[in-house]
């Protein structure tokens, strides 16, 4: 995807889904958005209108992103009867349910498979065609995980409510690396060219090698109060957000702090870049796009809530979710 | 009361027409009274709508600053913006406080504030201390954040918000939020320790809205963060979607056991203070009692001139607070049952103590100067203690609240502190012989206590304007009253409390609390300050700077001593000196407060539990301030407006085989303040779409509350077929009609004093009254006036009134100013008395006349549980009609849980017993000639015994079983009758 997208935005349309959402972004799926709700739904939107294609309840909330595997929908459940429901998109019916502890985190896919940890800190590879279970790893302690799970080419990265980051063999399950970043983790990592960005609710950022899990570089803020958001991460940079209002970029190389900036409320959705800008999404219900030059502001825009949920960059738009329950699809202005 | 009951009156004569008007709004209840006219102004700041008066701009000021910093640090812990502005609507004064309309319920002293979560609003008084302020701030906070974010996670999961977190964790977490645990946190959860009164968690809803809870909560809130994780306490809030269950939400968040969790809660708590258990005393054992009984605080010693000591304090041993006093031996030992000096909580002049807040003084010729609300503001009272007689009584204009007045050694002066309406607190001298106030102290800081030393030239007191006082440190300090100087006399993170001065003037005992190596605070004691610095140090021989040997006089400042008498438990308070070796002080130890002497002063002063120096103080001449919001511009500072917002939507449809399908909507909005508020009743009794506007129903009031008289007015349109047993036109087999009114209405309550209120009404309407069967279509324009005298200083127990005496004088005039069909005047009085006959028994007694007299009178009724007993409701009817009742209240289990656990699962909170005698006569004219079935023109009666059950604390339910008694009491029924109602006792 062209990371080119450039404010002032404007509103394209906007979608009720009928519930909230968790923290994951929409999911792109081809020319169609992929909406989960707390309400066990899940919606399928078309991308350029905000049409809805069609809209499945899968239990009685669903907090993580599903993801699509060779044309099944794989829902992780949090509430309901059973915590993993696997749909056949072309066939529209259910062709495998599993039950067992409530799944609270969005799913990974790999190759025809995903990747789901469960409330008792288990992590499992599961076939999306039948099911069936391809690996299993008990994460030690059985610790809560409140973040998704990253997959990169050979491994899947998990990180755990204590800060403990582990690297699983995608083939195996076997443990490749283990780190404690310090301080609890309740907000989902992020990775990007061989780094892992790892957010703190005690006003810590951690950036580790994603290869060897060695920390290569860490910011902490005096105010152990302030929770890190969901950072974004690229070749150059990593921006982050926090429960402060500040929205922080620093040298992703050197960790060296850049810019701040006073997003005024709490900035707990993880920021979407492109090559001139950030957008942040804040629980004030504006959608801010800094400039990435000098961390200035270029354009705020009040939406309908809270923004508490990742957003996700499209080609030529921004698929934002806001309280009370809307999907919001931003476009660059018409005429600037 | 005030508006439910000023609404009931509103609406009672809107609704019964003009006929009836006063008629039937018979009730008590005390009075909420609007001393001041506020000029309510607002500062906007960047998250908050402060409302505050502009006598209270600066402290207004540091609580915009409070509620900012408070802002910030919360949207960190909850990770959460609020999207709207919060209305925090500040007083300065507790006394202000009471005033407030924004609930409609009295608030008793101890509330801090409260936040109201229908239009979020905050409501807060200050104290005069601004520690307390900005806790109270955070503390509310808190449950607005906490409310935000629960509504948020319940809109997100689509669940009806009509589940909330319990008590104990939204208490403990805006507690433990709210700043580290204090001096009042760590005495409270020490006694229950120690006297073993913690409620385990499962058991915990048993304690709930009391102190025990919040403090409880709080340890809980902090045992989940230290064992759990801080994030644990965010991630409950975050979860409450998981299960309408808190307990199954606690498990699944904290991954435990229900009852793993709290035993290893109780496990924490035993590992926190049973350690401190060494060394220490138990006053209980260590301090003899004085007065032991109920809730005993603030004492005073008084030796008469005949020789005999007696011991003065503030107690609360059945109900209402008053002023006791008991005699004592040489050892002060009580040697009588304690006496009630001054009855409290049922008179205009003693409204209410401030038990906690205030001292006594007795001067040398023995005046007792006391404390009291009476009216608008607190006053000071004198009681000349030889001859009972009570002295005169002083108060000051715009002093709003005074605490611990103390007399001056010549007996002519009284220091006391006061806060006036800045709601800042500060030392005040009157001289009772010049009328003159004088004004000793005047900034932010929180000075309490004050005592005149014997010399009369100095005055010690407690305050935070220590150098450490930003830390919530409290010192003593002393007042010169010659040059004005404050100087330091204890120094040091600590809370040194209620100085008193020796007879010589040469020590000052106090009470004092400090951190231990932990950070918690330990017990308070009880603590001996030398009043003056020890002598210069003698000279001692020594080597000089030439190296021979001199008398030189070492290089030591004077120093001054504190000794530490007690190793408390818990804590002890306001300590007296008595003469023989003995200290006076409250203790207290098992959740009660009693009042205990201490002996072996001497021998405690020479070898004290603890000898320290007084630190030396900095030199520092104004130590700290608090943060205070800059200069507000004319932008941030806006009169206040009024906007109205909605306060009930209420709908309701009903179907009835006798008058079909009827319908309605009440609709009640009120401004910010809640004190303008206005009434929307709509009603339909149509049957069919044409008899839409014939069967329409309309109500709109309107309500002032803003002033000290309640003004309510409003119009009435009302239609429809009515049912009345109690017209005495109506068909008798079948007494339903047709009747149109349309009107308005006037009243005004205004109240002589928390007790007692004068209640004015008026209304004109015309009124036409349809009934076929007996051919009548009367026609009327109806002016109604009445007027009611109202008293009531009763004391409510769990199922009604305990003590005291309620009564209701009315009378009212109706009469038809156009047609002359209705003409006829109403006199009621209603009494009722109770006497307590001892703590748990009750006599009850009721007293009522009532008299419809003229043209179109109307009939009174009774019979049912309310009044007379064992007869059908409606079915003892008359224009004129005496009935009296008595009833013995007596305990049948108290505390039925403590004896009968599985009960407090039923929610049974006590069962007493009734034995009750009733009696009444009615009287007519022709009216039972048509309807002979009716019990008039004969006394009748009922006598037998009753069974009150109270639910939960609040619903009382009601058996009654007994004997009619009829002609004159010749007859006694032989059938009992039985009857079962709900609803608290007259």
């Amino acid at each position: 995807m062209d990371p080119v997208l450039d404010a002032p935005l404007e509103v394209a349309w906007s979608y009720n889904a009928r519930a909230g959402f968790g923290p994951d972004a929409p999911q792109s799926f081809g020319e169609y958005i992929l909406i989960s709700t707390r309400q066990g739904e899940v919606h399928v939107i078309e991308a350029a209108t905000g049409r809805r294609v069609g809209a499945k309840r899968f239990g009685d909330a669903v907090n993580g992103a599903p993801v699509v595997v060779d044309r099944v929908l794989v829902v992780p459940v949090a509430a309901g009867r059973s915590s993993l429901v696997a749909y056949n998109l072309s066939r529209a019916q259910v062709i495998w349910r599993r039950r067992g502890p409530p799944i609270h985190t969005g799913l990974a896919a790999v190759e025809e498979d995903v990747i789901l940890v469960n409330i008792d800190g288990v992590v499992e590879r599961v076939r999306a065609a039948d099911g069936e279970l391809v690996w299993s790893h008990a994460l030690t302690d059985a610790p809560r995980v409140y973040a998704r799970p990253i997959v990169l080419p050979d491994r899947v990265i998990i990180v755990d409510e204590h800060g403990r980051a582990v690297a699983l063999d995608l083939e195996s399950g076997a443990v490749i690396w283990e780190h404690l970043v310090g301080g609890q983790v309740y907000t989902a990592p992020a990775a990007g060219d061989g780094r892992l960005a790892v957010p703190t609710t005690r006003g810590q950022l951690s950036v580790l090698d994603l290869n060897t899990g060695d920390r290569l570089w860490q910011f902490a803020l005096p105010d152990s109060t302030v929770r890190m958001a969901t950072p974004a991460v690229n070749e150059k940079v990593v921006v982050a957000g926090a429960s402060d209002g500040f929205l922080r970029k620093w040298d992703a190389i050197s960790g060296a702090l850049e810019w701040v900036f006073d997003g005024g409320e709490a900035l707990t959705a993880a920021p979407v870049l492109t090559d001139s800008f950030a957008y942040a999404g804040s629980m004030g219900r504006r959608l801010l796009a800094v400039r990435m030059a000098d961390g200035t502001l270029a354009q705020e825009i009040e939406l309908r809530g809270r923004i508490k949920s990742s957003m996700t960059l499209q080609p030529d738009g921004l698929i934002v979710l806001t309280e009370p329950r809307y999907v919001v699809r931003l476009k660059e202005a018409d005429g600037v | 009361m005030r508006l439910a009951r000023f609404l009931a009156v509103s609406v009672c004569i809107g609704c019964m027409a003009a006929p009836t008007a006063a008629q039937y709004s018979f009730y008590f209840g005390r009075n909420k009274i609007q001393y001041k006219d506020f000029d309510w102004t607002v500062l906007k700041t960047e998250h908050f709508d402060i409302y505050f008066y502009p006598e209270m701009q600066t402290l207004a000021e540091h609580g915009a600053a409070f509620a900012e910093e408070a802002y910030a640090e919360l949207q960190n812990r909850f990770n959460f913006s609020l999207t709207n502005r919060v209305p925090l609507v500040f007083y300065s004064s507790q006394l202000h406080f009471k005033q407030t309309n924004i609930t409609d319920g009295f608030i008793p002293d101890g509330v801090g504030g409260f936040f109201e979560f229908l239009k979020g609003r905050v409501v807060i008084p200050a104290n005069g201390n601004l520690h307390r302020f900005r806790r109270v701030i955070r503390h509310e906070m808190v449950h607005v954040f906490t409310f935000n974010k629960l509504v948020r996670v319940y809109r997100d999961f689509r669940i009806p918000p009509d589940r909330f977190l319990p008590l104990w964790f939204t208490e403990g977490i805006a507690e433990y939020w709210s700043g580290p645990q204090d001096h009042q946190h760590e005495m409270i959860m020490r006694d229950a320790v120690y006297a073993n009164y913690v409620v385990p968690l499962e058991n915990i809803y048993r304690v709930t809205g009391s102190y025990v809870m919040y403090k409880e909560g709080e340890a809980l809130c902090r045992f989940i963060s230290e064992h759990y994780g801080e994030e644990s306490l965010l991630q409950l809030i975050d979860n409450a979607w998981i299960d309408r269950d808190f307990r199954k939400v606690m498990e699944f968040t904290l991954r435990e056991d229900y009852q793993e969790i709290n035993d290893r809660w109780l496990e924490w708590l035993r590992d926190t203070y049973y350690p401190r258990l060494e060394d220490v005393d138990v006053a209980t054992l260590d301090a003899d009692g004085v007065a032991v009984r109920g809730f005993s605080s603030k004492p005073v010693l008084y030796r008469r001139r005949d020789g005999r000591h007696q011991v003065f304090y503030t107690g609360n041993l059945d109900g209402y607070t008053n002023l006791y006093y008991v005699d004592v031996d040489s050892l002060y030992r009580p040697r009588s049952e304690a006496q009630i000096l001054v009855h409290g909580e049922r008179s205009d002049q003693f409204e209410s103590f401030h038990v906690l807040d205030s001292r006594m003084s007795v001067s040398q010729d023995g005046h007792l100067a006391f404390v009291t609300k009476s009216g608008e503001t607190d006053v000071i009272h004198t009681f000349d203690l030889e001859s009972r007689v009570a002295g005169p009584v002083y108060f000051f204009e715009d002093k709003v609240a005074i605490y611990s007045p103390t007399w001056s050694p010549d007996g002519d002066r009284i220091a006391f502190v006061s806060i006036d309406n800045s709601g800042f607190i500060d030392l005040y001298v009157y001289d009772t012989t010049s009328d003159e106030l004088t004004r000793l102290t005047n900034d932010t800081y929180d000075d309490r206590d004050p005592a005149w030393s014997p010399s009369g030239q100095q005055l010690v007191f407690s305050s935070d304007r220590t150098a450490l006082g930003h830390a919530n440190a409290y010192n003593l300090f002393t007042y010169d009253l010659e040059s004005g100087g404050i100087d330091y006399l204890t120094y040091g993170d600590q809370h040194d409390f209620s100085p008193r001065w020796s007879s010589d003037g040469r020590q000052v005992v106090y009470v004092s609390t400090r951190r231990e190596a932990d950070g918690r605070f330990g017990g308070q004691d009880i603590y001996v300050v030398d009043a003056d610095p020890g002598p210069e140090a003698a000279p001692v021989l020594a080597l000089d700077s030439l190296g021979a040997l001199s008398m030189q006089v070492p290089s030591v400042p004077p120093q001054r001593w504190s000794r530490r008498l007690t190793s408390l438990t818990t804590a002890a308070f306001d300590p007296v000196w008595a003469e023989d070796d003995h200290i006076l002080f409250a203790s207290f130890e098992n959740y009660r407060f009693s009042i205990r002497s201490l002996g072996g002063v001497d021998s405690l002063l020479s070898s004290p539990r603890q000898l320290e120096q007084v630190a030396p103080p900095p030199a520092v001449a104004r130590p700290w301030e608090f943060d205070r919001l800059n200069e507000p511009t004319s932008i941030d500072k806006l009169a206040y407006q009024r906007r109205y917002g909605l306060d009930i939507a209420q709908g309701q449809i009903s179907n009835n085989a006798v008058w079909g399908t009827s319908g309605g909507a009440v609709l009640a909005f009120s401004d910010l303040l809640g004190n303008d508020r206005f009434f929307i009743t709509l009603y339909s009794t149509s049957q069919y779409t044409g008899d839409f506007l014939r069967g329409l129903n309309v109500n709109l009031s309107r309500v002032h509350l803003s002033g000290r008289a309640n003004i309510g007015y409003g119009i009435y349109r009302y239609g429809g077929l009515r049912y009345d047993l109690t017209d005495p036109d109506a068909p008798l087999e079948f007494p339903r009609f047709w009747e149109e009114v349309y009107g308005g209405f006037g009243a005004v309550s205004f109240p002589i004093s928390m007790f007692r209120r004068i209640e004015l009404s008026t209304s004109l309407s015309w009124d036409d009254k349809q009934i076929p069967i007996r051919r009548i279509d009367r026609e009327a324009f109806l002016l109604s006036n009445a007027v009611s005298l109202v008293h009531d200083n009763a004391l409510f127990g769990m199922n009604g009134p305990v003590d005291g005496w309620r009564g209701k004088l009315s009378a009212a005039y109706t009469t038809d100013i156009v047609y002359s069909n209705v003409n006829y005047v109403t006199l009621e009085a209603d009494l009722r008395h109770y006497l307590r006959v001892s703590r748990h028994v009750t006599f009850a007694s009721r007293l009522l006349g009532r008299v419809n007299h003229g043209r179109e009178a109307r009939l009174w009724f009774m019979g049912g549980s309310w009044d007379l007993r064992g007869y059908p409701l409606f079915d003892v009817r008359g224009k004129k009609a005496w009935f009296t009742s008595h009833e013995l209240r007596f305990p049948l289990i108290n505390a039925p849980s403590a004896f009968v656990p599985p009960l407090a699962i039923l929610g049974v909170a006590s069962l007493r017993g009734a034995l009750f005698l009733d009696a009444a006569h009615t009287w007519n004219e022709d009216y039972r000639a048509r309807i002979p079935q009716i019990y008039t023109g004969e006394t009748i009666g009922s006598t037998g015994f009753g069974l009150r059950l109270n639910l939960f604390g609040g619903f009382v339910l009601r058996y009654d079983l007994g004997y009619r008694l009829r002609e004159g009491f010749k007859e006694r029924e032989k059938r009992l009758f039985r009857q079962f109602f709900f609803g608290f006792d007259f």
